[in-house]
């Protein structure tokens, strides 16, 4: 019944956002933007941090990867990392399918350093056009690694997921991402979080029974709250929040504090 | 005719006006435009020049006129001889009253000649001539149309009016509809008043914000008076008695908000044999019914309007359309003979959608407003306090209210919820002495409002149209004001005001002085000038730049949201060219300090951050010509020209979303026997508007598998914007048309009537939509297309 009565709700959003669309006039534009993309994330959690660095001309056909950037992280004690650029296609998944391209990676373990809780960050980039991009985060803080959580059942028509976590020094938000073969369902909160099995967003479950969800639960910085927290305004078109200098985009970090792996049926 | 001798008594009533701003109009005076019978309630002022003595005289009876007995009440029986009223039938139709007075006193006259209800005050006679032209006419209603002449005369003649203007019920029908009657839409048409699109009924004023605009219903406060998102406001068009809009030097009885107030008075019925009217169109169900008691010093009056689009898609599909809205309003109002009156209005309105019974599943939503509201005025003569003499009369005026706003959102599993409640109470009281050349008015107010606003969303794409934010306040004011007319000669009008506000929690008091003058330089010419300084401790969380506003989002001031301030100076000329027919020009300049301006990046989970401190200036002129009176034609030319900018913390200047350089409104109806022809021709500049100038697809990082992915099965597309409000809509066009019929049928007066908005269907975008996955596009989300509408309304 429930389901039944959203739907029709959105049908009715559906057909009053029809009415007027039904009238509108379109015409073809052609975009031109000359912008540098970054999406840089500090995760705690892993060695490897990717990088992707892109030029945007407006046209989001037209997006691609930058090769021949210099990417480095400088760390607290004002050491330079500096990225690899490999080609990869699990790094950047656009459903349906992978996407091969250029990133950049930076192997912690390469340099033998470890990301250090409330530790402030730059990032440093310099494309083969001369052009430059600047950004830093401060690392929330974090006591210590997560252990590996133990798989659970979890029934979609009956059961929530009740979340409860301690405020983490430094952190801006906090994430709840679920993630399963069916793609990413994440949502901020501030320190606790009550999912029905049958909760859902505009567009997807976060639910699927049959498969196994990964739940994690991120403590995350300024920068990277601040850029996934909104979407673009349908009406004026404003969009995410970038603190970068010289480009689109975020350098963020983040730090898991929770994690749950369930099995839905 | 025979009918109308055999049905009732004749009633002649005086009601003899206020001074200037003293008071509001008294509701006798209103009730005279809508007997809503079908019989004739005339009048016809005629004054010696120009001074403030003002007379209404309304016969409802024309066949026993003469029998009309005036007779005085016996309290001024010791004024009698500064008293003289004569009453001459001359023909079944026409009667002379002449009244002499030769101080200032209070009086009123009626066949059964008891009540007090006004004051005159003039050294000199006062002729009033009623003249009943239900001989002519005994169906159409011109006086609907001469009261309109008459009140718009008296209020030239014996107030300042800088800014202010004033329409009928009637009068704001008048002009073509979008589906039904709406005040609010009607107001839009006015210069000085432009709307950020045809999806709200919001407006702005001299380029102020939406949220600054006062709106009182009978002198209650109302705050968010919208349904379906904008599309209609909350007042019931039979309920409507007269709209006054003042635009600027706001006198200081009004407080709280920067740049207008409009005041909604409730009609009040005339007639003493039950009747009301009946209205369909194709949104809604009108319905209202009222009448006279206690031989006509009571009255009252109670309508309803509910949409029902849902009660006909549920017949063949049960909830298959579950959105409804519904008002419901009453108005009572009891004169009593020792110069006592009491009103009380009600009124409840809803919006309801969805299913949402507290729990969580399921998705919908209502919001609506609440209003109760009592006043208790008393008229004395010669009043004395502590032996002392305080006037030659005085009204003391009482007031307690109690406002509501509710607005309830569920989506999803609460994945998104908003809940924003307004809690307002106020009681408020004024006394004005009427002495000499002042009146002098003193008063107080003291207010309290519980705000609650919860506004949560795990995801943002409802973007700016519904703010995600957590707050609760709880405002108090204490206001103290006091205002004196002075008429030191015949020509000079003069009013000065000066209003105390001490706000809580926030600490903030201030003094907000007002002063404007009117100058006649003939008995039809007249300068005006004033200035005025304002105060606004609530504020809306609803952004300017969104072209639909489905609510006013409704916060207080607190340690983080300052009080905001503005001031103004306004001038302007107005001249009666005829009788029925005035030329009204202002220009106004308006600064303001520490507007506050939602946030853009505000976030839903740090309080203090909703609002960016700005300053900025308005200022421009308004052009009004004006059509009144009893002829074929009414209607109005109304054009602005204004020029707004806003400066942000950091320095920088832009143009806000309101500001519309020009705007141009003719609104005509014309008469032609049983037909009323109705026309209004809008053009007008393009509203600012930020440009999209490109997207990009962003990823989401996935912490269980350290990829970037797409949360959709497409890439998320993200916007770049170009320069603040760099860009302009075009110039908008429209022109709406509309026929109505009046006719009778089965005993009651059946007009059916068809209204076409944008008959020339003229794309005229609201916003730009852009879209850059495949090949860049721009869409206009559009204004009003072209909608025929269509509709009855029934008085019986």
């Amino acid at each position: 019944l429930h389901t039944d009565i959203a739907h029709r709700w959105r049908a009715l959003l559906a057909l009053a956002a029809v009415l007027p669309v039904a009238c509108v006039d379109q015409q073809i534009i052609a975009p031109k933007v000359d912008a540098i993309f970054v999406q840089a994330v500090l995760d705690v959690s892993t060695n490897d941090q990717y990088v992707t660095v892109e030029t945007v001309d407006g046209t989001i056909k037209h997006q691609k990867a930058i090769p021949g950037a210099q990417v480095a992280v400088i760390t607290p004690d004002g050491h330079t990392l500096a990225a690899e650029e490999i080609v990869d296609s699990e790094t950047v998944v656009i459903s349906p399918a992978p996407r091969v391209t250029t990133v950049y990676r930076l192997s912690l373990a390469k340099y033998g350093v470890g990301l250090i809780a409330g530790g402030a960050y730059q990032l440093r980039i310099l494309l083969p056009d001369g052009r430059q991009v600047r950004g830093s985060t401060i690392i929330p803080r974090f006591d210590s690694a997560l252990a590996p959580p133990t798989p659970e059942p979890f029934d979609v028509s009956r059961d929530t997921l009740a979340l409860v976590w301690p405020r983490v020094t430094g952190a801006s938000g906090y994430e709840v991402t679920i993630s399963s073969q069916r793609g990413l369902f994440s949502l901020f909160a501030d320190t606790a979080v009550s999912l029905a099995g049958d909760v859902r967003n505009v567009d997807r479950r976060a639910f699927y029974a049959g498969l196994t969800h990964q739940v994690v639960v991120s403590a995350v910085d300024e920068n990277y709250y601040d850029y996934f927290r909104r979407s673009t305004d349908f009406f004026t078109g404003e969009g995410p929040i970038g603190h970068l200098d010289g480009a689109l985009g975020v350098f963020g970090s983040i730090v898991p504090i929770a994690s749950r792996t369930l099995i839905v049926h | 005719m025979r009918a109308f001798a055999r049905v009732a008594p004749a009633v002649a009533l005086i009601a003899l006006g206020h001074v200037a701003g003293a008071q509001r109009p008294d509701s006798s005076f209103a009730a005279l435009r809508s007997d809503g019978n079908g019989i004739p309630a005339l009048q016809t002022l005629i004054t010696d020049g120009f001074a403030e003595q003002t007379a209404a005289v309304a016969f409802t009876r024309v066949a026993t006129l003469a029998r009309l007995n005036l007779t005085l009440d016996p309290q001024l029986a010791a004024l009698s001889s500064k008293i003289s009223i004569a009453a001459r039938p001359r023909t079944a139709a026409v009667a002379l009253v002449e009244i002499a007075m030769q101080s200032h006193v209070s009086v009123r006259v009626s066949t059964r000649g008891q009540i007090v209800v006004g004051e005159a005050r003039t050294a000199s006679p006062t002729r009033a001539v009623a003249r009943d032209t239900s001989i002519s006419s005994p169906v159409a209603l011109p006086a609907m149309r001469s009261e309109a002449a008459q009140f718009e005369q008296q209020r030239f003649e014996s107030t300042e009016t800088l800014g202010a203007i004033s329409m009928t019920g009637v009068g704001l029908r008048s002009a073509p509809m979008f589906i039904e009657p709406d005040v609010l839409r009607s107001v839009q048409l006015l210069p000085g008043i432009e709307a950020r699109s045809d999806w709200s009924a919001g407006f702005n004023v001299h380029g102020g914000e939406s949220d600054q605009n006062l709106i009182l219903l009978d002198g209650y406060p109302i705050y968010s008076p919208f349904h379906l998102g904008g599309l209609f406001s909350t007042f019931i068009g039979p309920t409507v008695g007269r709209v006054e809009l003042r635009k600027g030097s706001l006198p200081v009885r009004y407080g709280g908000r920067l740049s207008s107030v409009l005041d909604v008075t409730s009609a009040e019925p005339l007639s003493d044999r039950l009747h009301g009217t009946m209205e369909v169109s194709l949104a809604s169900a009108i319905g209202s019914v009222g009448r006279t008691f206690a031989d006509g010093d009571g009255s009252w009056m109670i309508a309803g309007r509910r949409t029902y689009a849902d009660a006909v898609i549920n017949l063949y599909k049960r909830d298959a359309f579950p959105y409804h809205f519904q008002d419901v309003q009453a108005h009572l109002a009891r004169r009593f003979g020792n110069g006592t009156r009491i009103s009380v209005t009600a009124y409840d309105g809803l919006d309801a959608g969805g299913l949402v019974d507290g729990s969580q599943d399921e998705v919908g939503g209502n919001w609506g407003n609440s209003v109760v509201g009592v006043t208790v005025s008393k008229t004395a003569v010669a009043p004395q306090a502590f032996g002392r003499a305080l006037g030659d009369s005085a009204t003391f005026e009482q007031r307690l209210s109690f406002t509501r706003f509710s607005t309830r959102l569920d989506v999803f599993d609460a994945l998104a919820r908003a809940d924003n409640r307004v809690a307002d109470i106020r009681v408020g009281g004024s006394a004005s002495l009427f002495s000499g050349s002042h009146t002098r008015t003193f008063g107080y107010e003291l207010a309290q409002q519980r705000i609650s606003y919860q506004t949560m969303a795990a995801f943002s794409v409802l973007g700016g149209v519904l703010p995600l934010d957590s707050l609760r306040f709880r405002n108090g004011s204490i206001s103290l004001f006091a205002d004196d007319v002075w008429r030191p000669t015949a020509a000079l009008i003069v009013e000065g005001g000066l209003r105390l506000d001490a706000v809580t929690p926030t600490g903030w008091h201030g003094l907000s002085p007002r002063v404007s003058a009117k100058y006649f330089l003939s008995p039809r010419l007249a300068i005006t000038a004033g200035a005025g300084s304002y105060a606004q401790w609530l504020h809306s969380l609803g952004r300017e730049e969104e072209p639909v506003q489905p609510f006013t989002y409704w916060v207080g001031s607190d340690a983080n949201t300052p009080v905001s301030r503005a001031r103004d100076v306004t001038a302007g000329i107005e001249r009666w060219i005829t009788p029925t027919r005035m030329l009204h020009m202002e220009a106004f300049y308006k600064r303001y300090q520490d507007l506050l301006i939602p946030n853009t990046k505000d976030d839903q989970l740090a309080a203090g951050d909703e609002f960016l401190r700005s300053g900025g200036t308005s200022y421009g002129v308004d052009f009004l010509l004006r059509q009144l009176g009893s002829g074929p034609f009414t209607g109005w030319i109304g054009y602005s020209y204004a020029l707004n900018t806003r400066v942000t913390a950091d320095g920088a200047h832009y143009f806000p979303t309101q500001d519309r350089r020009h705007n141009l409104n003719a609104v005509g109806s014309w008469r032609a026997g049983q037909y009323t022809l109705g026309a209004r021709i809008n053009l007008a500049s393009g509203l600012p508007t930020t440009p999209v100038i490109g997207g990009f697809a962003r990823s989401r990082y996935n912490p269980a598998t350290h990829r970037w992915v797409s949360t959709t099965s497409t890439p998320t597309e993200e916007s770049i914007q170009g320069p603040l409000n760099s860009a302009r809509l075009p110039w908008y066009e429209r022109i709406d048309v509309s026929v109505n019929r009046s006719g009778r049928l089965f005993g009651a007066d059946v007009s059916p009537y068809l209204s076409v908005v944008n008959v020339l269907n003229s794309r005229n975008p609201a916003a730009y939509i852009y879209s850059f996955t495949g090949q860049p596009k721009q869409a206009s989300f559009p204004n009003l297309p072209f909608i025929p509408t269509f509709g009855v309304s029934i008085a019986y």
